[in-house]
C-alpha cells in the first residue's frame, strides 16, 4: 500500500482546494467559538467538531476518488500493478488522514479559544474519552460509506452527487428519528425496542445523529428526558458495533472494487 | 520465440454484447506491433483487457510469460509496463513535472533528474508548473507519452497515440518510438486507425476486425503479399474458387466476375491453372498494395461496423 499511500498524500497536500477547504473551516470554526458569550464550553465544542468535519470528509473523500477516476490516474496505478485493494485502502486512509488534520486544526483552535476565554469543561474525563473515540469511529464510518459510494459511482461529479445526497438524507433521517422517538416516547413493546435500538445506532454511529445528541445535551430541547436512553453511551457495544459497521462497509467497498470494470 | 504479450481465446462481453471474441494475439518482444482496426472494432478494450483494468469473459493471456492468473507474478510483469489507454491519464490541476514525479513515486523510481529528462524527451521542458488542463490536446498527449515512459517500461501500449498530434509533432513520436525500440529495446503495442502511420512504424500486425483477430503478420509477410496482389476477371466464377480453395492461394472476390488474389504467383502458371479447370482469364493486372487496402481486403469494404 505504500507507494499508493504515498501517491494519494502528496495528491492531497497538493491540492489547493483541500488547504482552502482546511483554512475556511478553521476560520468559521475560530469565528464561531470566539462568539460564543457564555461559559466556553471546550468538551461540547470539540466534540460538536465531529459534525462538519466528517461531511467535509465525505465530500473530500468523493473528491478524491471521483478525480482519480475522471482524470485517469486510477488507470495508471492499476495498469503498472498496484493491487486494488491496496489502492482502495490508501484511498481510505488519504481521506481519513485529510480529515483528522482538519479536526485537529479545529481541535486546537478551540482549546486556544477556550483556554483564552471563561471555559469550562464539564465532561468527566472518562466520558468525554468515550466519545471523542466515538466521534473518531463516525468520521471513519463517514469516509468508509463515502468510499463506497464513490467508488459505485466513478466519475467525479457523480461521486460528489450522491455523497452530497447522501449526507441530505441522513440529515432529514436524523431529524425525523428524533421527532419519532421524542413523539411516541420509548415504550416497551416490540417495535418502540426497535426504534430505540435503530435511533441509538443512528445518533450514536452517524455525524447528523452525533450533532443532535451535542445539542439534546445542552438541555435545550424538551425531549431531552425521553432520549435520555438514546444518549446514553454503551461503551462496549458501541464500539464493537462502530467497527463492524466499517468493517464490512470496507469489505464490501474492497470486493466491489476488485471486480469493477475500469474505463 | 518470445513474447511480451501473448492472449489465448480472449473474450470480453459486455453483457449480451461480444466486444472481443476469441482472441489469440502475439506480441513478439522487441517489435512493434501495430493492432488495426475500424472504430469499434474491439482494439481498446482488448489493451483494457491486457492491462489489466477489466477481466476477462473467457480465455487467458500472458504478459512476459506470466499468467494473468498468478496475481503475485503478474504485478512484477505488470510493473513492467507503460500504457496509455483511451486518452492520456493526468490530475488536470497539477503541472507536467508533479504529474511525472507522482507518476514516478507510483513506480517506486527515485526521482532526481527523470522527470525533468522524460519531460525534454517529449518537448515539454517549458511546460513546467502550468496546469495541465490549459495544455493543448497535442501537448497533453506528449505528458502522457512522458507518463508511459516513467521508469523505462519494457512494454509500451499506446491507444491512438498520434491523435491530437500535429504533423510535426506526429514524425517526432515515430522518430521517437524507432529510437526507444532500437535503444532500448522496447516493445511496443500500438492500436491505431491511422495506418498510413501504423504501415511506417509497425513491425508486426494484428488485424482486428467485430472483435475477432483475423489476421496476424510480420512486416515482410504483409510486404510480400502487398507486392502481390493480383486482380482478375474470370470467366467462370466455381471453377476459380475450386482452384483458390485446393491450392490454398488467399483471394477475396470483388464485383461482378472480378478477384484479388495475395500470393506471388507467376502469371503463366496462374492462368494455366485456371484453364485446366475451363476457366479463362480475361484481364489480369498487378498492384502494388496498401496497409489501407490490405486491410480493408481483409475486413471487405463494405463499412459495416
Amino acid at each position: 500500500m505504500n507507494r499508493s499511500l504515498f501517491v494519494g498524500l502528496r495528491r492531497l497536500l497538493s491540492l489547493k482546494l483541500y488547504w482552502i477547504v482546511l483554512l475556511g473551516g478553521v476560520l468559521i470554526y475560530a469565528g464561531y467559538a470566539s462568539s460564543e458569550p457564555n461559559t466556553f464550553n471546550i468538551s461540547h465544542y470539540t466534540l460538536f467538531l465531529f459534525c462538519p468535519v466528517a461531511v467535509i470528509s465525505s465530500l473530500f473523500t468523493a473528491y478524491l476518488v471521483g478525480t482519480d477516476y475522471s482524470d485517469g490516474m486510477l488507470r495508471n496505478r492499476l495498469i503498472i500493478g498496484c493491487e486494488r485493494w491496496r489502492v482502495y485502502l490508501s484511498w481510505m486512509v488519504v481521506g481519513l488522514i485529510g480529515a483528522f488534520i482538519i479536526y485537529f486544526s479545529g481541535f486546537m483552535i478551540t482549546l486556544a479559544i477556550g483556554l483564552s476565554k471563561d471555559h469550562a469543561f464539564p465532561m468527566e474525563t472518562k466520558f468525554y474519552l468515550v466519545r471523542l473515540g466515538i466521534g473518531v469511529l463516525v468520521l471513519t464510518a463517514q469516509v468508509a460509506v463515502s468510499l463506497i459510494v464513490s467508488v459505485l459511482a466513478g466519475k467525479r461529479n457523480k461521486a460528489l452527487i450522491w455523497c452530497v445526497f447522501l449526507n441530505a438524507v441522513m440529515v432529514l433521517a436524523a431529524y425525523a428519528l428524533k421527532n419519532l422517538v421524542g413523539v411516541i416516547g420509548i415504550g416497551t413493546d416490540a417495535y418502540d425496542r426497535f426504534l430505540l435500538e435503530f435511533s441509538r445506532l443512528f445518533f450514536h454511529g452517524t455525524s447528523f445523529g452525533q450533532m443532535l445528541l451535542i445539542w439534546l445535551d445542552y438541555g435545550a430541547n424538551g425531549y431531552h428526558g425521553d432520549l435520555q436512553e438514546i444518549m446514553d453511551i454503551r461503551p462496549t457495544v458501541d464500539v464493537i458495533t462502530m467497527i463492524s459497521f466499517i468493517g464490512i462497509v470496507t469489505a464490501a467497498g474492497i470486493l466491489i472494487f476488485r471486480r469493477k470494470d475500469i474505463e | 520465440m518470445e513474447y511480451a504479450v501473448e492472449s489465448d481465446q480472449l473474450s470480453k462481453n459486455y453483457g449480451s454484447v461480444k466486444a472481443l471474441s476469441s482472441v489469440s494475439m502475439h506480441v513478439p518482444r522487441g517489435e512493434i506491433y501495430g493492432f488495426v482496426g475500424r472504430n469499434g472494432a474491439g482494439k481498446t478494450t482488448c489493451l483494457r483487457v491486457l492491462t489489466g483494468l477489466q477481466k476477462p469473459s473467457e480465455g487467458s493471456y500472458q504478459l512476459f510469460g506470466v499468467d494473468y492468473r498468478n496475481r503475485r507474478e503478474i504485478r512484477h510483469q505488470r510493473n513492467r509496463i507503460g500504457a496509455i489507454i483511451d486518452s492520456a491519464a493526468m490530475y488536470q490541476d497539477l503541472g507536467a513535472l508533479e504529474n511525472l514525479r507522482l507518476q514516478l513515486l507510483m513506480m517506486g523510481v527515485p526521482d532526481k533528474s527523470e522527470a525533468e529528462y522524460l519531460l525534454g524527451l517529449v518537448g515539454l521542458s517549458q511546460a513546467g508548473k502550468r496546469p495541465v488542463r490549459t495544455y493543448s490536446l497535442g501537448m497533453k498527449q506528449r505528458l502522457g507519452i512522458a507518463m508511459a515512459l516513467a521508469g523505462f517500461p519494457d512494454l509500451l501500449i499506446l491507444d491512438e497515440p498520434v491523435n491530437g498530434l500535429d504533423p510535426q509533432g506526429i514524425i517526432e513520436l515515430r522518430e521517437l518510438i524507432d529510437r526507444l525500440r532500437m535503444q532500448e529495446g522496447i516493445t511496443f503495442l500500438i492500436s491505431s486507425h491511422y495506418l498510413d502511420e501504423l504501415a511506417r512504424l509497425a513491425t508486426w500486425f494484428g488485424f482486428l476486425n467485430h472483435g475477432k483477430l483475423i489476421r496476424e503478420v510480420s512486416r515482410e509477410k504483409m510486404e510480400q503479399d502487398c507486392r502481390h496482389k493480383m486482380i482478375l476477371s474470370v470467366s467462370n466464377r466455381q471453377a476459380f474458387l475450386r482452384v483458390m480453395e485446393e491450392r490454398k492461394i488467399p483471394y477475396q472476390l470483388l464485383d461482378g466476375d472480378e478477384a484479388e488474389i495475395y500470393q506471388d504467383i507467376p502469371v503463366t502458371e496462374l492462368v494455366l491453372m485456371l484453364n485446366k479447370y475451363g476457366c479463362n482469364v480475361r484481364r489480369i493486372t498487378e498492384q502494388s498494395e496498401s496497409l489501407e487496402s490490405y486491410f480493408i481486403s481483409l475486413v471487405g469494404g463494405n463499412g459495416d461496423e
